[in-house]
């Protein structure tokens, strides 16, 4: 049976690593791009065809070609080496037979019998003992085969959606979505600072099958919502002052029976005021003084090591108290409030001191009232309570019962805060902890607000589910509601809940007109909350975030501080926005005549003329061989050692981040570099070093492909500044690639890429459609990928387009339940 | 003159504080079946299995367990010590136990099988630390369908933690993950967790000493009165109670393969009401004599320090009795500038015997004892009961490789300290017939903590000679 049916029913037991993914569907584009013709030259394909360019001619699936072609020179002669004896040539011992056709349709029809012929191999069942055993890197290309060819998916069959999994919200969208409900501005308080870092796969943190909940996750999410709901609204304002508690004096002085201070001599009164929430607080001091000379007690306020202000004390100890008011912006939590008496003398035996009678703290002031999340929240307010009666002091002539009022409050906050309409078992459930706090004595407001914390830990804020009406069915494919879909859209372009535009248009059923969705993703991307996609997206994709806290060897780079290192991310930041917001050709990525500077950074370009701290655009001189994110520093650098740059790194930066194609990871036997290269002596180039180790046939099956990329990028050191030498001597940054083609520095590296950009655009919409499903790929997501980089392609190579073929995939918008697990 | 001041922040110290465990530091930790009449509970005399058979009615402290984990074996010629029995020379390494000596027993000939390749091929530091406390052969996989098995702090935690605020307690100095790919297609999760509460659920440690403390005593920077507290607390169960509901509800609506997430979901909020009821039963949280940790020290050794002293901090108040510490993850490649190595860790512990690479092990093999050493000893030097600390305690050292620059899984590197409520003699080199399973170490160990165990692991039994 050809297997073009939607589901692949081997992924579920296979369930293999996005590595083994991955390289089925980059192998061949790795080596498409190693065997790229060289610059300026006749393209190869016109004197010696490569596979690719025959099957294209055919039109053929040039992955089905290759597994054809790999079985036949790679496979099949190991098989007749090692197997035919019996079990082919018309052999067929035990009823096993190996020599079956070649093509695709009979290899995916017999995949089960290849896997088991590999594991038999594997574990060295067969060939029996006293016949002629495989070598190790033999065993490696059948099995390599096989696993590949499991994991073939026709490229034009019908697109599958895959399946969804609820979809914790991770750091970063929590954060973020606690600013678009609540106001809460994340610079000032990050709600997520506390919440534990989210696992990262595929290369996302966003993937929803690894991130997970655990009693320390929610436990922090239950402190996040407490806070959240105290920051935005506030505790009631308490129109009493509290007393700060436990006064101990630092020196000389003593407590008074009447429970007020006498300070005799100069030295602090202090004790601590826990602060219930940020916000502007009152510090009252009520104080007497001894004179000396005429002159009272000088004392200063104080919080923490700020003095707030500086008083002289006139009234007499035996009169009224004088009063010294002062304000102080608090941040929540305890902290040490203080009475510094500064001048303590005797003069004239008369001697001055300083009597506190007490300290307090009134506020946060104005912290509710004026805050427009809390009007919009509270935007209805009882008028009576729930026997009808009017409640004093409240304007407003309907009469609004206090569960009236809790229930219109609560449906319109959760309708935001679930991101879809509300029925009425949602309300029934929060309506729940409110009676239960008004029922135990707690005030209106603080049980709505408990409510709302409630809202704010259910699973319906904390997770994105999706209704699928036959969940168990693998093959039962459905649309995603409007509302799950503008959920869908807002975290993919914002990282953060929809708006009221999209709840809106979820509410009237538009979404699903790819009209409306094309106009919403124009609209969300011009929006600054789509800087989302730049922080997450792109700081992930090209590793931007490598960045957070780098250190170089100070020795070896004295020039590289935090200063250079945010230019470096600021430019790439800066990059990949302007390609977004403009709407420009993804081939920029890998070739581009501007980019963004500084001064700081256009120096250690060895740029001239640009002057300040300020990131501008700037168009590259013409013989400059930056450009793309290939030559920036930021790639440069986190793509390298502490010590000295990585060709391997960089190498695999290409294949893996850009093209698609990365090798699998070293095995943990391998060595570092420096221990196989020891015979070569302290001053051997890494070229040198590197081709050492490549002559070792264990590393050189991966480093064949690796080393010669990164090597091209030698003139850029550990920080990406250009050198001409290395150790003394001049940089060769020339390669020699599988397939005869040569190349030399970055520019020509640069341009052969650029030549096979529908690579790079296949594998950036591979990357885009993951960050967006949240999911990994699989093999069945080759054909939407291909259609995505073919819409994108067939529009001059437009970003924009790319996102808008993402969210018109059939993956973005549609679904289908799991193969369950065994 | 200068009174002299009382700054709560001036009084505090991990070991010397001489204040005895309070009546109310027992009822909290005990639990309701414990609330009796008051024990004498810092008498000598019976196991914590003892005290579990007998119900509780029993004059023991309870016996604590913590295993440490060291990343990339260690370099063995030093490592091993000489001699015999009691009369063992310490080896180089080692040497940073000489004042704990007597409390410490070496053992050698303990074997990680289930570490070994086994025919999945590379990827030892993976399963080194997968196995460490498993036992188990970790699957080889880097993608959501990782298998191992439950850790035996786990499984001792499953048992007896329901007894203390926390049943269990997490540490390590590098971060925890869940998924990714690690070390040769092992997922990270093998990598950077030897805490797993079943098969496919590892057990985040907690990396930042200001996060544990927060988690054992709650944000003390915001230390309530009873009365709000138990405000609180009874807001948080009302939360708790419509969580429950909503996410019911939402299961109606989900299919198999949310399953998982849901379960997870709803265990945690189980565990978090869990400790809220024990929170509001109990009598009001002992308040910790020390001040919370500003974060994470910059200096390593620091770090270590602080990490074992939350340990040290919640064996103490009963907050817990299992605990893992897991000094780096498994092929950790931690720089160590304050000894001058810029060379990562596991780089170096493939060194081929160059002599400079194998001298810079050596240091890390000796710097991460002498850390532990300095732990020990605070254990010895903290009262408890009628005893120490240390007296009450057993606590492994070790690594699931012995020696990094091979990679082997037999004859490996560990340390037993503390007498566990007199079960086990101390002040000897240990020898075990090579192959002898670290799990039947364990299994000797879930003995002591009182948790009923028929197998573990790979355990063929228990281990012979802990008593003299």
């Amino acid at each position: 049976m050809l297997r073009t049916t939607r589901l692949n029913p081997r992924v579920k037991t296979l369930l293999k690593p996005v590595l083994l993914a991955s390289m089925v569907v980059s192998w061949s584009l790795a080596v498409v791009l190693l065997i790229a013709p060289p610059r300026q030259s006749e393209p190869i394909a016109a004197t010696q065809p490569t596979i690719v360019e025959a099957a294209n001619k055919n039109k053929r699936d040039p992955e089905a070609v290759k597994l054809e072609e790999r079985l036949k020179n790679d496979v099949q002669p190991l098989l007749a080496k090692y197997c035919y004896e019996c079990h082919g040539n018309g052999k067929k011992k035990g009823g096993v037979k190996l020599d079956t056709p070649g093509d695709i349709k009979t290899i995916m029809n017999t995949i089960a019998d290849w896997e088991t012929a590999v594991e038999v191999i594997n574990t060295n069942l067969m060939p029996p003992e006293k016949k002629p055993q495989p070598t190790a890197h033999e065993k490696l290309t059948i099995q390599q085969w096989v696993t590949d060819a499991g994991e073939y998916y026709p490229a034009d069959a019908k697109p599958d959606p895959g399946w969804y999994t609820i979809h914790r919200l991770n750091r970063s969208e929590y954060r973020n979505t606690m600013r678009d409900l609540l106001g809460i501005d994340p610079d000032e308080h990050d709600l997520s600072a506390h919440l534990p870092a989210d696992d990262t796969g595929y290369g996302f943190d966003n993937i929803a099958d690894v991130l997970s909940m655990s009693p320390l996750q929610l436990e922090k999410f239950l402190d996040a919502a407490e806070q959240a709901i105290e920051l935005a609204f506030g505790p009631e304002v308490s129109d009493e002052p509290k007393p700060v508690r436990n006064l101990k004096l630092r020196n000389n002085g003593d407590e008074l029976p009447s429970g007020g201070h006498i300070v005799w001599s100069n030295g602090r009164l202090s004790g601590e005021f826990n602060f219930p929430s940020e916000g502007t607080y009152e510090l009252v001091v009520k104080a007497r003084g001894d004179m000396a000379n005429g002159v009272g007690p000088r004392m200063t306020i104080e919080v923490g090591d700020k003095v707030l202000t500086t008083a002289d004390i006139t009234a007499k100890r035996e009169g009224e108290a004088q009063t010294v008011k002062t304000r102080h912006q608090a941040k929540r939590g305890k902290q040490k409030v203080s009475v510094n008496f500064l001048n303590d003398e005797v003069i004239n035996k008369q001697d001055r001191n300083l009597y506190v009678d007490s300290i307090t703290v009134a506020g946060p002031i104005n912290n509710g009232e004026a805050n427009s999340a809390y009007e919009q929240v509270f935007f209805m307010k009882p008028t009576a309570d729930d026997k009808g009666n009017r409640l004093p002091n409240v304007e407003g002539r309907r009469r609004i019962t206090e569960s009236q009022a809790a229930r219109a409050v609560l449906e319109r906050f959760a309708t935001r805060a679930f991101r879809r309409h509300v029925g009425p078992g949602d309300i029934a459930g929060l309506m729940r902890v409110y009676q239960s706090a008004r029922d135990q004595g707690e005030g209106y407001e603080s049980a709505v607000k408990l409510a709302l914390t409630a809202s704010l830990v259910s699973p319906n804020f904390l997770y994105r589910p999706i209704t699928n009406p036959r969940p168990n069915d693998a093959d039962y494919i459905y649309e995603l509601d409007d509302y799950e879909l503008a959920s869908r859209l807002s975290y993919f372009l914002w990282s953060s809940m929809p708006d009221d535009r999209l709840l809106d248009l979820a509410r009237a059923k538009k979404l699903g007109d790819p009209k409306v969705l094309r106009s919403q993703v124009k609209r969300m991307l011009m929006d600054p909350r789509s800087n989302a996609m730049v922080q997450n997206f792109a700081g992930q994709w090209l590793l931007l975030r490598k960045l957070d806290g780098l250190e170089m060897d100070p020795s070896k780079f004295p020039g590289f501080d935090a200063e250079l290192r945010e230019a470096m991310r600021k430019e790439a930041e800066l990059f990949f926005a302007d390609i977004l917001r403009e709407n420009r050709s993804v081939t920029a990525f890998l070739d581009s005549d501007r980019t963004y500077l500084n001064e700081r950074l256009a120096k250690h370009y060895g740029i001239r003329g640009v002057q300040g701290e300020n990131m501008r655009p700037m168009s590259l001189p013409a013989d400059s061989p930056r450009g793309g994110v290939l030559t920036m520093a930021a790639t440069l650098t986190v793509t390298s050692h502490a010590t000295r740059t990585s060709p391997v790194k960089r190498g695999d930066y290409v294949l893996a981040q850009l093209i698609g194609a990365a090798p699998p990871p070293p095995p943990p036997d391998v060595p570092p570099l420096e221990q196989a290269t020891d015979k070569l002596g302290d001053n051997a180039t890494l070229r040198e070093q590197l081709a050492a180790h490549v002559a070792d046939p264990n590393c050189s099956v991966c480093h064949k492909r690796l080393d010669p990329i990164g090597l091209a990028m030698e003139n850029f050191d550990a920080i990406g500044k250009w050198r001409d030498t290395e150790q003394g001597k001049p940089i060769d940054a020339s390669g020699e690639l599988p397939g005869g083609v040569s190349f030399n520095g970055p520019v020509e590296l640069k341009t052969a890429m650029l030549k096979r950009s529908d690579e790079f655009v296949e594998n950036l919409s591979k990357m885009m459609l993951t960050y967006a499903v949240g999911r990994g790929v699989e093999p069945f997501d080759r054909p939407t990928i291909k259609s995505i980089a073919q819409a994108c392609e067939d529009d001059g190579n437009r970003l924009q387009t790319l996102i808008e073929a993402v969210v018109l995939s059939d993956a973005f918008r549609k679904a289908r339940g799991r193969e369950t697990k065994p | 003159m200068t009174k002299p001041a009382s700054d709560p922040n001036t009084n505090f110290s991990i070991t010397g504080q001489a204040k005895p465990m309070s009546r109310r530091t027992m009822l909290k930790g005990m639990g309701v079946a414990m609330a009796l009449p008051m024990l004498d509970a810092m008498l000598p005399g019976a196991t914590s299995t003892a005290l579990a058979k007998s119900g509780g009615v029993a004059k023991a402290a309870p016996t604590r367990m913590a295993m440490v984990f060291a990343p990339n074996g260690v370099n063995y010629d030093h490592w091993l010590p000489t001699g015999e029995g009691r009369n063992y020379q310490l080896s180089p390494t080692l040497k940073p136990l000489e004042n704990v000596r007597k409390h410490i027993n070496v053992m050698t000939g303990l074997t990680l099988d289930k570490a070994r390749a086994n025919g999945d091929g590379p990827g030892d530091h993976a399963r080194s630390a997968a196995t460490f406390l498993t036992g188990r052969q970790a699957r080889k996989t880097s993608g959501n369908d990782i298998r191992l098995g439950v850790s035996v702090d786990q499984f001792a935690a499953q048992q007896i933690g329901q007894n203390t605020r926390l049943p269990s307690l997490e540490l390590g100095t590098e971060g925890s993950r869940r998924a990714g790919n690690c070390d040769s297609g092992y997922s990270c999760a093998y990598v950077s967790n030897v805490a797993w509460a079943d098969e496919d659920s590892p057990v985040p440690k907690m990396t930042d000493p200001a996060d544990v403390f927060e988690q054992m005593f709650g944000d003390i920077s915001n230390v309530e009165a009873q009365a709000e507290r138990q405000a609180r607390l009874k807001r948080r169960s009302s939360i708790l109670d419509y969580v429950m509901q909503d996410t019911q509800r939402l299961e109606r609506r989900l299919g198999n393969s949310d399953r998982n997430k849901i379960d997870e979901f709803q265990t945690s909020i189980r565990e978090i009401e869990r400790r809220i009821q024990q929170a509001r039963d109990g009598v009001e949280i002992e308040a910790p004599d020390m001040p919370a940790p500003a974060g994470i020290p910059p200096v390593f050794a620091q770090h270590i320090d602080l990490m074992f002293d939350m340990m040290v901090l919640a064996f103490r108040m009963d907050i817990t009795r299992v605990s893992t510490f897991m000094l780096g993850n498994g092929g950790s490649n931690r720089r160590f500038p304050d000894l001058g190595i810029n060379d990562g860790h596991h780089s170096l512990s493939h060194h081929r015997g160059k002599a400079d690479m194998v001298e810079k092990i050596r240091k890390i093999d000796r710097y991460y004892v002498e850390r532990f050493a300095g732990f020990i000893d605070k254990l010895a030097k903290t009262p408890d009961g009628d005893g120490s600390l240390l007296d009450h305690s057993m606590v492994m050292y070790g690594s699931g490789i012995c020696d990094g620059n091979r990679h082997n899984h037999e004859n490996l590197p560990i340390i037993m300290a503390g007498r566990a409520n007199g079960t086990i003699d101390t002040g000897r080199l240990l020898k075990y017939h090579r192959e002898t399973p670290l799990c039947n170490l364990y299994m000797s160990m879930l003995d002591r903590v009182g948790a009923d165990v028929a197998e573990f692991g790979d355990a063929t039994g228990r281990l012979e000679q802990l008593k003299a």
